[in-house]
């Protein structure tokens, strides 16, 4: 009979956290078009505009920026999801090439929320989306389908914009080994540039991969955000070897790095 | 390089040289970005080689619907035939 009053919370609790995520996933489809066509808007003003393009991208990027930690702010409040940065100040390095482990839908949210300036390759399928298009090409993102990618890319942490990528390339499949694609090292071999690694780590898992939207945790998730000292590209540029081989190697480090950092 | 048999032996050689393929895996028709983890990227340093080794040059173009490594012999031979 005493643990029944807790348990009676626990339930009310959790059922508030259903309703709330509800809510926030209404409010990423209701927001997101609003904030998108605020975009669109700027971006035909952009023609009007003679200026640098890479400072045009900063504008659309600052008000992204800024949306996703209102929407964080929004989750914390209602009590969805705590959260902490560790080194906040490695995620500001300018022309910073930045990856990170994908546990949670979340994460995109969370690290574009955090880093200033940031860009990212894109599919390029979001490129022929009417809704998408304008947005993306306000902020100046990147395709992965385009020949000048990699060109695009060391252009743009040039312009010390800050490129952040995935190298698994879609969310951590649990208990699949871990398998890192090679355009972020390749970016890297070619622009000739360190690499800051982000760990998240989200305890306990949820808004998995296959997973439901209303099957949340019993607990609230606490999500950390760890930046790393930076790896250098330096042991990895090999004039022997050809790019492609270099971003192997380098993809195999990270790969390895990773695997590491996990199993523990 | 007069044969397709002798390009095939230099393009399984190349892929070992780069992409540390074993040799065993490269048939015929293995597929480039399927079985062999090819990318785009890769394939560009891949046409760097077999120019070098060739001493023809080749537009990536001429690649672009290419996917199994059998395809990747017949675009090679087709072109050193038609420039000889």
């Amino acid at each position: 009979m005493l643990i029944m009053p807790s348990l009676g919370r626990g339930r009310i609790d959790r059922g508030w956290r259903i309703a709330a995520t509800g809510l926030s996933f209404a409010l990423f489809g209701l927001g997101g078009p609003i904030v998108a066509a605020l975009i669109s808007l700027i971006y035909l003003f952009y023609a009007l505009i003679p200026q640098d393009k890479h400072k045009k991208y900063e504008l659309a990027r600052f008000i992204l920026r800024y949306t996703f930690k209102l929407y964080i702010g929004f989750m914390k409040l209602v009590g969805l999801l705590t959260y902490e940065i560790i080194e906040p100040e490695r995620f500001q390095t300018p022309g910073n090439l930045v990856i990170a482990n994908h546990p949670s839908l979340l994460d995109v949210v969370f690290l574009f929320s955090i880093i200033r300036n940031a860009n990212c390759i894109v599919k390029e399928s979001l490129f022929h989306n009417l809704f998408t298009l304008p947005p993306i090409r306000a902020a100046g993102y990147i395709s992965n389908s385009d020949a000048q990618f990699l060109d695009k890319s060391a252009e743009s942490l040039q312009a010390c914009s800050s490129i952040i990528i995935f190298p698994e390339g879609t969310r951590t499949r649990a208990g699949e080994p871990l398998k890192f694609l090679r355009g972020a090292a390749n970016i890297a071999v070619h622009a000739k540039c360190d690499i800051t690694p982000i760990l998240i780590e989200c305890r306990p898992a949820t808004l998995l991969k296959n997973q439901k939207w209303y099957d949340i945790p019993a607990q609230p998730p606490h999500f950390v955000f760890h930046a790393l000292p930076p790896i250098s590209i330096k042991p990895f540029l090999n004039d022997d070897l050809m790019p492609s081989a270099q971003a192997r190697k380098l993809t195999q480090y990270l790969e390895d790095f990773y695997r590491n950092l996990l199993s523990h | 390089m007069q044969n397709k048999d002798a390009i095939f032996q230099q393009l399984a050689e190349i892929l070992e040289e780069l992409f540390e393929i074993s040799p065993e895996d490269v048939k015929p028709e293995s597929e480039l970005y399927g079985d062999l983890d090819i990318d785009s990227i890769d394939a560009v340093d891949m046409i760097v080689k077999l120019k070098q080794l060739t001493g023809k040059r080749f537009e990536p173009s001429e690649f672009k619907s290419v996917r199994t490594v059998q395809n990747v012999v017949d675009v090679v031979y087709d072109l050193m035939v038609s420039e000889a």
